[in-house]
């Protein structure tokens, strides 16, 4: 069957020899990213604007990219959407190529915060979007509204078998850490104990821990799930198919991630990524790409030409109060990532 | 019986001591090879954990090899940094290692070691808690420090879980390719464990049941029990010094503190031995239920095999030979024929058959001596002695049933003529023609006059040389027995041919007469022979009565009986009449029509002496026709004369009436005569109705229908009943005269008084015969007979008188 299509679809590249042409001529950007995380408007501007085809690979967790990069030792893909977190493992795995700043102009836009967060990152690194981890929830099925982590991980009847994890043991255990009021990058021996306890606890009510899908089918739209792990721009963009759907920052906190873009050291087209970098970061663009995703662009001049909702949209930008409890995600040490993968494969059991 | 005793006494021993031979012998070689098969069971279990043993290291070393050749695992190992290692390698491997486990599950633990033993990265496939990290002390491990080969296994106690497992470790070295020249020698980066669960085998050796004190343990290379089965618990302490020394492989006996084991050892790996322990007491119990066993197939056999011989040599030896026994008795009892069933095709079978034959054989030769005894050969008459014995025997039913009984003997004259002239063979001949005449004389064939005798009720036999009897039964007189002596007489006497010459033989016959001539066989004998001999002296060719008396009888019945037919012939019978009177006229009613014979040589023969001879002799339907012929003649004559109206009654014989043709008869002399039928009376005695046969009342029906009128004569004397009186087809009834005689004595009146009344209400009318006095014939009026005949009033007279009489004007009837 596959053969066949294949068949066809050779046959019409065949038959329209322009098409054909066109084809052979046109530069090819394979980017390595979270889905629904580029505006496919944007994207077709940039592939016109520069006769270039853009082609995305999706991962569904940091783990899983960290995994598809090992896989092919990096090789496969000229951009790469990582968190700050895994810069430098990257540099030192030898996958990632430094930045040329000379491509890059629109760089000037970018705040300097979000550029030095992470270690690399100044030179490695174009801070892409940040945002938080919290609870995305259906606030007609609940009771009351959705607070706290303590909620989430210790279940009433109303969420029990109607949790989502994320596919991240990483994340899930750092706001395990949280809920039980340690630092989300505690590691603490005992905190972890009694974080293994919890989750252990807690893990008959989870239904899922895939990340929720961004499309109308999402558990959390047809109501399957009732309270999800989220990052706060997806929950904005899962409301526009169920306004029902609220997102919270939890009273002990939440998390902190900032995105990156970065070049993968064996991209085949190391100047087409530098130019799709620049183009993204043109504050038009910037502006529309952040509209589109619901995130918080670290593109000042982006920012300006943001309307007032947006900016004022407590979800995308919140306040200094309520980021009070939330804590940036740091590396953490190699031991005690063992200890992390150790207790989230005993989870999976 | 006895011989069925001595036979089983014979079999039983035959029978058993083999089967107890057999079975004996069975059971040695049951328990040898029980045993036998015990070791090789044991042996074969061996080869079997062997090899499984064998066959999953193999394969978890082969398997171990694979894995540590994944590049993925290689790439872990060859890491060399933490973070690289933990941060990107850790989860992938895990993943890969989950992939494996999923494949093998039995793998329970993969572990990934570093070089200085610290337990790196560990996948567990069921809970398990972890002993300890740091790997450097366990055993495994240890062997692979000292030992040359890179993959150590070991079959040991995780302290985990406690359980036996298998341990597969690999030594990995390794040359970084990246880094380093392919020459280099390779590095030591770790190690790589499984640790695999041996759960089959355990519960193999759990379930090989080799007795209840029986079992399969495991110990290692210095003999520590490893793995001992729950039954055999209880034997811990027991074993613990037993494997102290290297084991050797023998099968041997050991004395333990509960009994006797037979051991039997194995190794499995290098530090993995297996053991069956078998209980002494479990082979014994083993071989007790096998004993038990063959006992009792045993017995059952020995049961069924004596039973059964038994029962065959009973049926098929035992009964037949009884049934010949049975059947001989049977022949030397009795005169039947015995014959006993052959039911089978053996040699009884063949004895059974020769038997029976024997049987026919017998009861051939007894019939035959039998007839011999019994009948003379020439003839095959009866013979002397039989013939005695029938004599007796009829004598005996004779003498019960009150009847005569005739002994006819017959004596040929002149036979020693005839074998002196002619020789013995002839004369054999001529003795042999004349029983056969006797016979078809005697049987109603060839005979002249009437015969009153069944072929059953005679019996001829031959007294010897030339004698003959014949013993008869039935007969109702004596002139019959002259009659048969006649006709025997006559038979002898028909011309014998011999070589075309004509002889003559007669016979000289004596007749003896039971009782009155003897009451015993022999006197009765002797008189017939006495009677015999006194025709010989007469003359010959005749016969004679021993009783004078009876010859006289004969004589003179035969006299009678000539006399008759010549009577008939010549037309010597007159008749007279009587009248009858009609009471209340006293003129003449009837003419009753009386026989007389007056013979030249016997006289006056009254009616009464020869009409019952007439009636024997069947002469009386001649005479019957006779008279009615006469007197329907003599009637036209008288009616012509002038006296219509007058009657004349006619006795006739039931023996006429027996003939059909009878009424026929009297219609035609009516007719002949131009005589109405009302003016005849039929006269017949009652006796002669009832005795008579039914033709007696269907040819008075006929005749009364004509108009004849019928007359029961004798009425009173024959003992009919009421009922029969009432259908008989009757118009008048003669009341016998002794009734009238009797009258004034007893009951007489009374009775004849009723008599009339009764047959008066039957519409018959009334004759009173035997009016003799004044006295009678005055109850006779005041009674109102109808009629009245008797001396008183007429005697009867000859038709002349009579005739003169009438148209003298003397007697007037009405």
């Amino acid at each position: 069957m596959a053969r066949k299509i294949i068949i066809v679809l050779l046959s019409f590249l065949l038959l329209f020899p322009a098409a054909n042409l066109i084809a052979e001529s046109r530069q090819e950007l394979v980017i390595l990213n979270w889905s629904d995380y580029l505006d496919p408007d944007l994207v077709a501007q940039f592939e016109t604007a520069y006769n270039a085809k853009v082609t995305q690979v999706f991962y569904a967790s940091d783990e899983r990219r960290t995994e598809l990069l090992l896989e092919t030792n990096g090789k496969g893909y000229d951009l790469i959407l990582t968190s700050g977190v895994d810069i430098s493992t990257y540099v030192q795995q030898g996958w990632l190529s430094p930045l040329n700043k000379d491509q890059l102009p629109n760089l000037a836009h970018l705040s300097s915060h979000w550029r030095h967060a992470f270690p690399y990152a100044e030179h490695y690194a174009v801070p892409f979007f940040w945002g938080t981890t919290g609870i995305a929830y259906r606030q007609d099925l609940v009771e009351s509204p959705i607070t706290s982590w303590k909620q989430f991980f210790e279940p009433d009847t109303e969420l029990q078998g109607k949790i989502a994890l994320f596919d991240s043991p990483g994340d899930v255990i750092a706001m395990a850490l949280k809920s039980l009021g340690f630092s989300s990058n505690s590691e603490d021996e005992q905190a972890l104990a009694r974080v293994r306890d919890l989750l252990r606890a807690q893990k008959p009510y989870v239904h899922s821990s895939q990340y929720l899908s961004m499309d109308e089918n999402s558990l959390l739209v047809r109501g399957d799930v009732v309270a999800a792990m989220a990052y706060n721009g997806d929950a904005l963009m899962l409301a526009e198919y169920n306004d029902n759907i609220r997102y919270v920052l939890p009273e002990e906190g939440g998390e902190i991630w900032i995105d990156y873009f970065v070049i993968a050291r064996q991209a085949a087209n190391s100047d087409l990524a530098h130019v799709f970098l620049d183009f993204i970061n043109d504050p038009i663009n910037a502006a529309q790409m952040a509209a589109f995703v619901y995130y918080a662009t670290p593109n000042l001049a982006a920012e300006k030409l943001l309307d007032e909702d947006f900016l004022n949209n407590p979800i995308i930008y919140p306040q200094k109060s309520s980021l009070q409890n939330s804590e940036l995600y740091t590396p953490r040490s190699p031991r005690a990532q063992r200890l992390w993968h150790i207790m989230a494969s005993e989870l999976l059991q | 019986m006895k011989l069925k005793a001595k036979l089983s006494l014979l079999l039983l021993p035959l029978v058993t001591v083999p089967l107890l031979a057999v079975g004996v012998a069975a059971y040695m070689q049951l328990t040898d090879i029980s045993k036998q098969r015990g070791q090789q069971q044991i042996h074969t279990l061996f080869d079997m954990y062997d090899s499984q043993i064998d066959n999953i290291t193999r394969t978890a070393q082969s398997n171990l090899h694979l894995f540590s050749d994944y590049p993925l695992i290689k790439q872990y190992f060859l890491a060399d940094s933490e973070e690289e290692r933990y941060l990107v390698l850790y989860l992938p491997v895990q993943r890969q290692l989950y992939t494996i486990q999923k494949n093998y599950p039995e793998y329970y633990e993969l572990r990934l070691l570093q070089p200085d033993g610290f337990e790196d990265l560990r996948m567990i496939n069921r809970p398990l808690p972890n002993h300890s990290e740091m790997e450097l002390g366990s055993s495994a491990f240890n062997e692979l420090l000292v030992s040359d080969n890179d993959i150590s296994t070991r079959v040991d106690r995780n302290p985990d879980n406690n359980e036996l497992a298998l341990y597969v470790t690999k030594r990995i070295t390794m040359i970084n390719d990246a880094i380093e020249d392919p020459g280099a020698t390779p590095k030591l980066r770790g190690y790589f464990g499984i640790t695999a669960d041996i759960d089959f085998l355990l519960r193999q050796l759990e379930e090989s049941i080799l007795g209840n004190n029986s079992g399969m343990l495991l110990t290692d290379d210095r003999g520590v029990l490893r793995y001992l089965p729950t039954h055999l618990e209880g034997l811990n302490d027991d074993l613990k010094g037993l494997f102290a020394e290297k084991s050797d492989t023998a099968d041997r006996l050991v004395q333990l503190a509960s009994g006797i084991f037979q051991l039997s050892s194995r190794q499995l790996q290098n530090n993995l031995w297996v053991h069956a322990l078998v209980a002494e007491q479990d082979l014994r119990d083993a071989s007790r239920s096998l004993n038990r066993t063959i006992a009792w197939i045993t017995i059952v056999a020995l049961a069924a095999s004596l039973t059964l011989i038994l029962l065959a040599l009973n049926l098929q030896v035992i009964r037949p030979i009884t049934r010949l026994r049975k059947g001989i008795l049977d022949l030397s009892d009795g005169n039947e024929l015995v014959q006993i069933p052959i039911q089978s095709r053996d040699e009884l079978g063949d004895l059974a058959q020769e038997f029976n034959r024997m049987g026919r054989a017998l009861q051939q030769s007894n019939e035959q001596i039998r007839n011999m005894a019994y009948n003379d050969y020439l003839t095959e008459l009866p013979n002397r002695f039989h013939f005695h014995k029938t004599l007796s025997q009829a004598m005996d039913v004779a003498h019960r049933k009150n009847r005569q009984l005739g002994l006819i003997f017959i004596d040929l004259d002149n036979f020693k003529n005839i074998n002196d002239t002619l020789g013995h063979q002839t004369g054999d001949r001529l003795l042999k023609d004349i029983a056969h005449r006797l016979q078809n004389n005697l049987r109603g064939i060839d005979v002249s006059g009437p015969v009153n005798l069944t072929p059953q009720e005679h019996n001829l036999a031959r007294l010897g040389g030339d004698e003959f009897t014949v013993v008869i039964q039935r007969f109702s007189s004596v002139i019959d027995l002259s009659k048969v002596a006649t006709r025997l007489i006559a038979a002898i006497e028909r011309p014998f041919i011999h070589q075309g010459t004509e002889h003559f033989v007669s016979a000289s016959v004596g007749i003896a007469v039971f009782p009155s001539d003897g009451d015993t066989p022999e006197e009765l004998i002797k008189h017939a022979d006495m009677a015999m001999y006194e025709a010989k002296k007469l003359g010959k060719g005749r016969f004679e009565f021993f009783s004078t008396k009876i010859s006289k009888q004969v004589l003179e019945r035969t006299h009678l009986e000539r006399r008759l037919r010549v009577a008939l012939e010549n037309n010597t019978f007159k008749l007279h009449y009587q009248t009858i009177l009609d009471n209340k006229t006293q003129n003449i009613a009837l003419m009753e029509a009386l026989i007389r014979w007056d013979d030249a040589e016997l006289g006056s023969v009254a009616p009464s002496y020869f009409i019952p001879v007439a009636e024997e002799t069947g002469l009386i339907n001649a005479i019957g026709s006779w008279v009615l012929n006469e007197a329907c003649g003599q009637l036209r004559d008288w009616q012509d004369q002038g006296n219509n109206g007058l009657k004349v009654a006619i006795n006739v014989s039931g023996k006429q009436l027996e003939k059909p043709e009878f009424a026929d008869q009297v219609l035609a002399t009516l007719k002949r005569y131009d005589v109405q039928p009302e003016s005849i009376h039929l006269e017949l005695t009652e006796s002669a109705v009832i005795q008579g046969e039914t033709e007696v009342i269907a040819t008075l029906s006929k005749l009364r229908k004509i108009g004849v009128q019928i007359a029961l004569d004798d009425f009173g004397t024959g003992y009919s009943s009421l009922s029969y009186l009432r259908n008989l087809p009757i118009d008048v009834l003669k009341i016998d005269r002794r009734f009238i005689q009797g009258l004034g004595q007893q009951n007489n009146n009374i009775i004849l008084s009723a008599i009339i009344t009764m047959a008066q209400a039957m519409n018959l009318q009334v004759i009173a015969e035997g009016v003799e006095t004044q006295g009678q014939f005055a109850f006779l009026q005041k009674e109102h007979c109808n009629m009245l005949q008797g001396y008183l009033f007429h005697r009867p007279e000859s038709t002349e008188k009579i005739s003169a009489k009438l148209t003298s004007g003397e007697l007037h009837f009405n």
